[in-house]
């Protein structure tokens, strides 16, 4: 059997064992964390925590990203969905803190998908955490 | 009729140069993905990836936490605490596309699984022999791929794969309902599939899941070389 094979017969067994831990109950995914000492609540909040983490995370390698696009000279485009920006917006105060001098005045939407909300304010949030506000220009 | 007694002559088959024509439905999922013309399936959007994993709830999480405690041991410590993140990255940033007619679940344990697959052949090489053999079975945290000897690539890969899966046939030997499950899965078969093949009930089929299940989360494995 070659190494491919090794690896597809490898893969089949983990995936039973996949299948099985998918198939079981609630009550037995508890019962068997418990019996690794582990507490279901614990490890739900646990995981929770990576999930959020692994988030925010994402959101950073767009801010990234965004910068390293806008070094490379690229053009700047934050998708509003087509809604008009108002002075409230926070697509439009990211337009604003990002267009000031001294912040990366081009932005590239990732393959020309929209930002969603959440990564717009997640980068006004990265913004003022390198102390770049609208409140020092009022 | 039930095959009783036909799981070593099916695992010949199976487990042989066969499985090359009848890859696990893993392989198989992977193959359809990598070879669908995109576009071809509904694929996820970034959006919906993170909203999907933002709301998984209590009981998925805790899934996800007894995988975890699966993989400790088949991988190095390190690894198994890492494959988690690993596997919430890769889907976040795109780099694993969720076809949405898979359950989320599914495709979660699926990236993982690739992603351990990966790890194992990388983890050969870099296991020094000072960590091998050194007395300390049935502890916690010392999984069996951490004992197998580091070498090189090539055949090495194989047999470290092989040893894995040779350990599993012979933990459950003697447990026709146990083989089945994994014949079945090996084979590509649905769950409907297999019961029908070897002539299982839900129940038993079911509780032969659980009885692998629990095998690997005990360690079990552990006490192999």
């Amino acid at each position: 059997m070659n190494k491919d094979d090794e690896r597809k017969r490898f893969e089949g067994i983990v995936a039973a064992v996949d299948d099985a831990i998918l198939a079981a109950t609630p009550a037995e995914i508890a019962e068997e964390l418990r019996a690794l000492d582990i507490d279901p609540g614990a490890a739900a909040a646990g995981m929770r925590a990576r999930v959020e983490a692994a988030v925010r995370a994402r959101g950073k390698r767009l801010m990234r990203d965004a910068a390293e696009q806008a070094r490379s000279g690229r053009g700047f485009q934050v998708i509003s969905g087509g809604a008009q920006l108002v002075a409230n917006d926070p697509r439009a105060k990211l337009a604003r803190l990002l267009s000031r001098p001294g912040v990366p005045t081009t932005l590239a939407a990732r393959d020309g998908r929209s930002m969603s909300d959440a990564d717009v304010d997640s980068l006004i949030e990265d913004l003022a955490e390198l102390g770049i506000t609208e409140d020092d220009q009022q | 009729m039930r095959v009783r007694g036909g799981i070593a002559d099916m695992k010949t088959e199976i487990f042989s140069e066969d499985v090359r024509k009848a890859p696990g439905a893993a392989q198989q999922e992977e193959k359809r993905l990598a070879e669908t013309p995109a576009g071809a399936r509904d694929i996820a959007s970034e959006d919906e990836v993170r909203a999907q994993l933002l709301a998984l709830d209590d009981d998925a999480l805790g899934r996800l936490e007894l995988k975890a405690a699966a993989y400790r041991r088949m991988l190095p410590r390190q690894d198994a605490d890492d494959l988690v993140n690993e596997a919430l990255r890769r889907v976040l940033d795109g780099c694993r596309k969720w076809p949405k007619d898979i359950a989320f679940m599914a495709f979660l344990f699926a990236t993982m699984r690739s992603i351990a697959s990966e790890w194992l052949k990388r983890n050969r090489r870099e296991v020094p022999d000072s960590q091998i053999g050194t007395g300390n079975d049935g502890e916690d945290g010392d999984s069996y791929l951490e004992r197998q000897p580091a070498a090189g690539g090539g055949p090495e890969d194989a047999a470290l794969f092989a040893k894995f899966a040779d350990a599993v046939e012979e933990m459950f030997a003697n447990d026709d309902d146990v083989m089945a499950v994994i014949i079945g899965r090996v084979e590509g078969l649905s769950a409907a599939e297999t019961r029908e093949k070897f002539e299982m009930t839900a129940t038993a089929f079911g509780t032969a899941q659980k009885r692998l299940r629990r095998a690997v989360l005990a360690g079990r494995l552990d006490g192999w070389r």
